[in-house]
């Protein structure tokens, strides 16, 4: 399992989740694959509602009615996940792959002090007694930046701050040194300068527990600061895979394109921040053709070239270069 | 906290007494009244002349106005003659100060008129609470017993057979009147001529009261238990009926209350992240999601404190069983006030203090609230 050096820890492959509603069937993820090394830190990044979420849902195998996995594998280190019977994927979630949230105070449980929730994973994964489980979340407290660890693990959560919380959250997820982390818009409920704080803390355990990462996240200026590569995803599929510089560099997509000049830059005067005109395609009733074809400007200038190929076929990803490929018929 | 408290006390203490007046007024202002019907059906000789109902009026105390018999009522009539109110008093009062009449305030609920004449009301309710207590608290028991895993259930496995079986017999629970369904118990079960003894031949129960007053008869299911009449066991089939009846209405609510605070529960962010920990679906629930679900039963719970002293008026009154729900429909049918104040402004004392108890609890189980 060698790929462009690192070994891949993680193989997403053809991945489909459909939530069965009363509306219809919504295909939030329609044929996702990528792969994530041993290690690196892969950028999910996307508009909301595009798949991002349902995907890491979907790897951890935590997707509740009505939403269903239909179909691909999940290859966690060779094994299938979508085929691993229910008491080993418990065994998995929270030692060797597991996940922080956007909204990092409702997502500890009110009635329980931190140190309790924490020390749970030890209780449970390495069967500690709750006292040694509690020394151990001190020691975790300590090591995510807590100030007076001691005291605040005696804290419930609603006494904490977004910042602090989502430490605690980090602590929790990082407890026993999993192999994967999958973070889903970490950042995104905090506060700018706790954000930087957060990224920094999230960056300086990744180098040292040396835990591979899937950060989620729609901010490009994180993808940069953080990533080593990125899969760019739009109406439940990837639609531009590439390292981090390339993509900065040159992007290909037209949908990437729009995202980049989305971003303020320092220096450039604009009057106003370009944007991508239209709306996410409704997930129930998609387009026949590319996804992005009823808001792409670039086929529009090139509807020469192509005809009316976009509109009636969703192009498969084109190789463009090394480790970068790109759902559009431009590419061909 | 402590400020918080004795606010509170102070808030209970004028919305009892407002109850109170207002109980008190509604009472005593009704049209009839305990001597309203003292002549019908009288013939001449038994008449009782104006003179000798006045003479029971005084007796009474119903001489006084309105606002005078609250009073006294509160507080008593024993001071009277000490601020020149002499003439307020009733005459035994003023002829034997021991029999002057001291006020709840005092815990003096005065002497029933009619349904044990003469005797103190404090005495009639400790006579009947008992009975009540063990009523309700094994209705309630077992109705929480069976409606919270039935609520769990039926949230976990939203909209599965057995959750839309459990809300039709919620509905049907709280639609169907106790003094229906009570009657309806009676007929299958009880007494020697009820299809379960006469068709399935199985030992009947008792129809009614707390206890039997004769040896059991054969075929039933004291004769079969051998329960010796006024024994525990005697004691403990008279309350299978009433407590049954009392439960399935109960049981209707609480399942839906579980129900409806697991549902609210599991969609919480935290219920994610504790399966994202590699916790098993049953501590998930069991654990992190029922802790929660239940804060806001257990408030309910506290709130129905005084239900479990007032007891239920119509199932104890369809059983004839005695307890203080039954002796509070009796008061009522014989006009005898001393009861049905007593009864009211307990069950008010214990609402508005439930009331207290149950905010007090929230900050146990809740620890995100404070009182202030």
């Amino acid at each position: 399992m060698q790929r462009d050096g690192r070994e891949i820890l993680l193989e997403v492959r053809d991945l489909r989740t459909y939530f069965f509603t009363e509306d219809g069937v919504v295909k939030a993820v329609d044929g996702v694959s990528f792969h994530v090394r041993r290690g690196e830190i892969l950028g999910l990044v996307g508009e909301s509602g595009c798949g991002k979420s349902v995907t890491s849902l979907s790897i951890m195998r935590l997707i509740t009615p009505p939403g269903r996995i239909l179909g691909g594998q999940v290859l966690f280190d060779g094994i299938d996940l979508l085929k691993l019977p229910e008491p080993e994927m418990v065994r998995l979630r929270g030692s060797r792959i597991s996940m922080i949230f956007q909204q990092p105070v409702s997502c500890l449980n009110p009635v329980f002090k931190i140190g309790d929730q924490i020390a749970e994973v030890f209780q449970v994964h390495e069967g500690l007694s709750r006292i040694e489980g509690w020394k151990r979340a001190i020691e975790l407290l300590q090591m995510v930046g807590i100030p007076d660890p001691e005291r605040r693990a005696h804290s419930y959560p609603h006494e904490l701050s977004g910042g602090m919380a989502q430490r605690v959250m980090i602590a929790m997820a990082l407890a026993l040194g999993p192999e994967l982390l999958i973070a889903d818009e970490p950042t995104t409920a905090l506060d700018v300068t706790i954000q930087a704080q957060i990224l920094d803390l999230m960056r300086e355990l990744q180098r040292r527990m040396h835990t591979a990462i899937i950060l989620i996240t729609h901010d490009m200026g994180i993808v940069a600061e953080m990533c080593d590569r990125v899969a760019v995803m739009y109406a439940g599929q990837i639609i531009e895979e590439a390292d981090v510089r390339t993509i900065f560099a040159d992007p290909q997509h037209p949908y990437t394109r729009g995202l980049l000049g989305s971003i303020p830059v320092m220096g450039v005067v604009k009057p106003r921040l370009d944007t991508i005109p239209g709306t996410v395609p409704n997930l129930i009733n998609l387009p026949p053709g590319c996804r992005f074809a009823p808001r792409c400007q670039a086929r529009l200038e090139h509807q020469a070239r192509l005809g009316n190929r976009c509109l009636e076929e969703n192009p498969p990803l084109f190789h463009t270069g090394p480790g970068h490929q790109v759902r559009c018929w431009l590419y061909r | 906290m402590i400020n918080y408290l004795i606010r509170r006390l102070f808030q209970m203490m004028v919305v009892i007494l407002l109850s109170s007046m207002a109980i008190y007024a509604i009472m005593n202002l009704a049209p009839g009244g305990p001597l309203s019907g003292i002549n019908l059906g009288a013939d001449r000789k038994s008449r009782l002349s104006p003179e000798e109902i006045r003479r029971i009026e005084e007796f009474l105390g119903l001489h006084r106005p309105l606002h005078w018999r609250y009073i006294v009522w509160l507080l008593g009539e024993d001071w009277l003659d000490e601020v020149g109110l002499k003439s307020l008093q009733r005459t035994s009062c003023r002829e034997i100060p021991t029999e002057c009449t001291r006020g709840v305030i005092r815990f003096d609920f005065g002497d029933s008129w009619r349904l044990a004449a003469g005797q103190k009301v404090i005495d009639l309710i400790w006579f009947r609470l008992p009975n009540t207590l063990l009523l309700m608290t094994s209705a309630t028991l077992l109705s929480l017993l069976v409606a919270i895993p039935i609520g769990i259930y039926s949230a976990v496995r939203q909209y599965s057979l057995l959750d839309y079986a459990a809300t039709t017999f919620a509905f049907f629970g709280t639609a169907m009147p106790v003094f229906w369904f009570g009657l309806m118990m009676i007929f299958i079960f009880s007494g020697p001529r009820s299809p379960w003894h006469q068709v399935l031949g199985l030992p009947y129960l008792p129809t009614g009261n707390n206890y039997s007053l004769r040896p059991p008869q054969p075929g039933s299911l004291l004769y079969v238990l051998g329960a010796t009449p006024g024994s525990p066991l005697d004691r403990a089939v008279h309350l299978i009926l009433p407590t049954i009846v009392l439960s399935l209405l109960y049981m209707a609510g609480w399942s839906r209350y579980t129900r409806s605070s697991m549902l609210e529960v599991l969609r919480q962010d935290y219920v994610r992240t504790a399966r994202a920990k590699g916790l098993v679906e049953r501590v998930v629930i069991m654990k992190h999601a029922l802790r929660n679900a239940l804060i806001p039963i257990v408030t309910i719970l506290t709130l129905e404190i005084p239900g479990i002293f007032s007891g239920a008026v119509l199932t104890e009154t369809i059983f004839n069983y005695k307890g203080m729900g039954r002796l509070y429909y009796d008061a009522l049918q014989a006009d005898d006030w001393p009861v049905v104040m007593a009864l009211l402004f307990i069950t008010a004392l214990l609402v508005v203090f439930a009331n207290l108890l149950a905010d007090i609890l929230y900050t146990i189980v809740d620890p995100r609230i404070r009182l202030e």
